[in-house]
């Protein structure tokens, strides 16, 4: 099975197997099975940076997420120190991938800020659709 | 599998995910027997089933398609190379870079220093996202421009060994042209150069040669492995736009 038949199967057992589950638990799925460290405040930066761009529909890193995300977290969270610890967060996940890794990134590089949070993003929008798509199949959940 | 059966997993679940610091593999565990009971035992799921296993490497497949990728590149790069003379006048500056026959001269090492990118003018925010997924450790984009600066042209080339990206702008007085190029390593690297000598210009601990040919100056630099130009027909528009990108366009 290739990775995108993997990753489509995958979204399908979340939203069928997982009732009443919002995105922000689904979110917190995705991240640790990626490998996200759950320890420190890295996770619930990347966790909320990925929440920006899916529901308030951020693009703009510099400008909109990191500043929010800095603002959220408390007067010791600067922006550049926000990008920071994201970046260090998506480096540790790579460099201790494994094989569920490449299922959600399947390029061979290290993916960059903005392509790890777009894409999680991006994912997070394929469960919603799928969970919509039931609801209308199967007439409620 | 019972509705109370899956939402005493799913329950717990939730439990664990509201937790300050959720387990990864009590997480997976847990999903794990969800789609045990889901199946019957009989199947598993394609994600979880990976956990744990060492990334499968897909080079065989990739080949073919590396290789395109390389010709393509090399097209759209002689595309635009034949393009710059039509933005920039007569001689093209990058080409120029390569081309110096004299003496050599060398880039100090690179900075770790952070940046906090800020800018009003939406070309140089557009370059700097563009810059941004190249994840060098320093800002390399200037953040102010000339008040009616346009952005015309934004490209960027992925190659195996780095990306090349390039933005031209007009303004009223003529054109700036703006090259971030990758490598695959630190670029650390030499240049030759041209009869005039190369001022050196350091600001924030960075190296900035200056150079002039046939009326137009370019300053290029170093960051990580990364090989920046800036060119421009106006000597003092090239140094503000290099000193904001180190302070905020001051």
């Amino acid at each position: 099975m290739n990775n995108i038949d993997g990753l489509i199967e995958h979204i399908d057992f979340l939203a069928r197997n997982l009732p009443g589950f919002d995105e922000t638990y689904v979110v917190k799925i995705l991240l640790l099975e990626v490998g996200i460290p759950e320890r420190g405040i890295s996770f619930d930066y990347v966790e909320e940076a990925v929440l920006l761009w899916y529901r308030d529909s951020m693009r703009y890193l510099s400008k909109e997420i990191y500043p929010t995300i800095a603002k959220k977290f408390g007067v010791y969270a600067t922006i550049s120190q926000t990008e920071r610890t994201i970046r260090l967060a998506i480096t540790r996940a790579w460099e201790n991938r494994d094989g569920i890794w490449e299922v959600y990134f399947p390029k061979s590089q290290k993916p960059t800020n903005t392509e790890f949070i777009s894409r999680m993003a991006k994912i997070l929008e394929m469960w919603r659709s799928h969970c919509e798509m039931l609801k209308r199949v199967e007439g409620g959940r | 599998m019972s509705f109370d059966e899956k939402e005493s997993l799913s329950d717990r679940l939730k439990k664990e995910l509201d937790k300050k610091e959720p387990d990864r593999d009590t997480v997976i565990q847990i999903l794990k027997a969800v789609k045990k009971e889901e199946s019957g035992g009989e199947q598993t799921d394609p994600v979880l089933e990976r956990y744990g296993k060492k990334p499968q490497k897909e080079e065989k497949s990739n080949r073919s398609s590396v290789w395109k990728r390389v010709a393509v590149a090399a097209v759209v790069c002689l595309v635009l190379l034949s393009s710059i003379p039509n933005v920039f006048g007569s001689e093209s500056i990058f080409t120029m870079i390569g081309q110096w026959t004299k003496e050599i001269f060398s880039f100090g090492k690179p900075s770790d220093k952070e940046f906090v990118y800020q800018t009003d003018h939406p070309g140089l925010q557009e370059l700097y996202d563009e810059v941004a997924k190249l994840d060098l450790n320093r800002n390399v984009v200037p953040t102010w421009l000339p008040e009616d600066a346009e952005l015309k042209q934004l490209d960027t080339q992925y190659a195996p060994n780095g990306a090349t990206i390039f933005a031209g702008f007009s303004y009223t007085d003529g054109y700036v042209g703006i090259k971030i190029k990758t490598f695959d390593k630190d670029a650390a690297s030499e240049y030759q150069k041209g009869a005039e000598n190369a001022i050196l210009y350091e600001r924030a601990d960075v190296k900035h040669y200056i150079l002039e040919n046939n009326g137009e100056w370019a300053a290029t630099w170093i960051e990580g492995n990364a090989e920046c130009v800036i060119s421009i027909k106006d000597k003092d528009i090239l140094y503000k736009m290099m000193d904001s990108i180190y302070f905020l366009g001051e």
